[in-house]
């Protein structure tokens, strides 16, 4: 592939101009896209970069003139010169990152820059995805504290699931708690922001601080008033990073936030350099950026990226173009549902929309066995709710069903600094069950949590009837 | 025979846009108006033909350390319309700091000449 050779230095304006021998001149400006005549070798996805300091990737090649994408918000002046670099857009790689938050690319937004290209890795950020021989059965379960999901919509890592919802119905603060108990665990995580507003940079920022987990993660923002080009590098930047962590050995967590901001982006930069647009005025390409991108996590023999990327909702709607498309090329989703949102339902997640199709594979036997009564009293409950509403008598198992319902749904309800482990989850909800815990003694339960306990009573256990047994013949009490 | 630079071209191109949009535009008495808008219709095909061709031109971009006399323009003129074209163009610029010599851009490719490059190596 063009450009992904091994690169040791960044080249200056005149470095480039004697390596290559060729120059351009932009001829034309159209916010982030830059139409450059000269060039003729200019290859596409290739870095350039502007006598001005700005660097730039070509993103198409017309007979006379080459659209370039700018990164960088200082405005460029018609007739200014650009030359070629030779290789891809990178940036530099490294441990010195962790617990910074960076642009694009690569520099600290947050205070000083206190790495060397000394014992970092430049990486081309836009590299083709591993092949299967480099990827492995995703079997391991992944965890991120959050009840719900770790019972019900089980992942692995390496798996790529989206999670989808409208604006405001808690999708963020799942990651958030999904980042925490990944670090806690001694994984590395790595958090994109794309476009999104300060505030909302910072809120995260805050939180991750805040939560201790910043000193595993890195975290990549661009702000709405950043360029175009540096938005849309963002995702880029962020696997790159994460693919440097993952060729150490690590298992790392990736978050994008959000793949729909992306597209709505990717859309402008297209229609700026002329694409013929499709539907809803994307370019036909925007499946292909999404799926390669996407295809870059996964299990691999080295580590794993576990990729957990964001698409918006409007009002519900999950058959839009791009969230069908992620859909489509992610192994499952979690829906975020506003009417449960309102209704008081924190996380606000569908249990019966969302989609895990790898994750259940990484279950242990009780695991599964677990999930499948929790989905069965779960659906029993819902039936019997919707009964009631003709105002009908409720016989004794009926009460019964509603009663677990409402039980189960309480221990679900997590506070957003809430992390419950797995192995306690699944000894919750088996307790509640047999009716030897209530929900409100969650709190209480995650503090005196003995990781050496819950393990031994787990151990050897493949299914519910099991563990019941066990816990009435120890006589186990949390 | 003379030559004309990028930046005289231009101009020429300018010209003949004026001319070419300025007809509905005369504040002249009827009579003059209407005769010079008979004859701008008459040369109406002769000035888009200049005009593409003018589009067409291709241009070498020349940095030379000082600003060439138009007997210098003339010389290189006549050079360049020999060996590389009779359609080309040049667009001259100054630039004292590269001291003698020159920079040449040719179809993208960049050449440089510059005695600065010398003293500094």
């Amino acid at each position: 592939m063009f450009g992904t050779e091994n690169i040791k230095i960044m080249l200056t304006f005149k470095d480039c101009l004697a390596k290559t021998g060729e120059i351009g001149f932009v001829e034309e400006l159209m916010l982030s896209v830059a139409c450059v005549s000269g060039l003729p070798g200019a290859h596409l996805r290739e870095q350039v970069l502007f006598e001005t300091g700005q660097r730039g990737e070509v993103i198409s090649l017309h007979a006379r003139i080459a659209d370039v994408m700018v990164f960088s918000r200082e405005p460029l002046r018609v007739g200014t010169r650009v030359v070629r670099v030779g290789y891809q857009f990178s940036i530099l790689a490294g441990k010195q990152m962790l617990g910074r938050i960076i642009d694009p690319l690569g520099e600290p937004l947050e205070g000083e820059k206190d790495w060397t290209e000394k014992d970092m890795e430049w990486r081309p950020v836009d590299i083709r995805p591993g092949g299967i021989a480099t990827r492995k059965r995703i079997s391991r379960v992944f965890e991120t504290g959050v009840i719900l999901v770790d019972l019900l919509i089980p992942l692995g890592h390496g798996q790529r699931e989206l999670v989808l919802g409208d604006r405001k119905t808690g999708k963020s603060q799942l990651l958030w708690r999904a980042v925490k108990t990944q670090v806690k665990k001694g994984n590395i995580c790595i958090y994109a922001a794309v476009g999104k507003k300060k505030m909302e940079i910072l809120q995260t920022w805050n939180f991750l601080k805040e939560s201790g987990a910043i000193s595993s993660t890195v975290m990549i923002a661009s702000g709405s008033n950043d360029s175009s080009g540096e938005i849309f590098l963002t995702p880029y930047t962020a696997l790159t990073l994460a693919e440097y962590f993952r060729d150490q050995g690590k298992d790392v967590l990736l978050v994008i936030d959000d793949m729909t901001t992306h597209a709505k982006y990717y859309r402008e930069l297209s229609l700026l350099s002329r694409k013929f647009p499709g539907r809803d005025s994307y370019p036909g390409d925007v499946f292909h950026i999404h799926s390669k991108l996407l295809e870059r996590a996964g299990s691999f023999e080295k580590g794993s990226i576990t990729c957990l990327p964001l698409a918006e909702t409007q009002m519900g709607d999950m058959a839009g173009y791009i969230q069908t498309n992620l859909m489509s090329m992610t192994d499952g989703h979690i829906y975020f549902d506003t009417s449960l949102f309102f209704a008081g339902r924190r996380p606000a997640i569908d249990p019966f929309l969302s989609v895990t199709r790898v994750g259940r594979q990484t279950q242990t036997p009780l695991q599964k066995d677990i999930t499948k009564r929790l989905l069965q009293a779960l659906s029993d409950y819902e039936k019997t709710s919707r009964f009631v509403k003709f105002g009908t008598e409720l016989g004794e198992n009926s009460r019964a069903v509603l009663d677990m319902g409402e039980k189960i749904w309480q221990l679900f309800d997590q506070p957003i600094n809430e992390i419950v482990p797995l192995p306690l989850a699944q000894v919750l909800f088996v307790l509640l069950a047999i009716g030897n815990f209530e929900p409100k003694n969650t709190q209480k339960a995650i503090e005196n949590y003995d990781e050496k306990k819950i393990t031994t009573l787990l151990d050897g256990c493949s299914t519910v009837d099991q563990l019941i047994d066990k816990i009435n013949k120890e006589n186990f009490k949390l | 025979m003379d030559y004309l630079t990028k930046d005289q071209v231009d101009i020429l191109k300018h010209e003949i846009d004026i001319l070419m949009n300025s007809k509905y535009q005369s504040k002249t008495n009827e009579l003059v108006r209407e005769t010079t808008l008979q004859e701008l219709e008459k040369r109406k095909g002769d000035l888009e033909n200049w005009k593409l061709e003018i589009e067409n031109l291709r241009v070498l971009g020349l940095t030379i350390a000082n600003e060439p006399t138009r007997s210098n323009v003339m010389i290189y003129g006549a050079w360049v319309k020999k060996n590389i074209g009779e359609d080309v163009i040049m667009d001259i610029t100054i630039d004292s700091r590269i001291v003698a010599g020159a920079q040449i851009v040719w179809n993208g490719k960049y050449k440089d000449y510059a005695y600065v490059q010398r003293l500094l190596s």
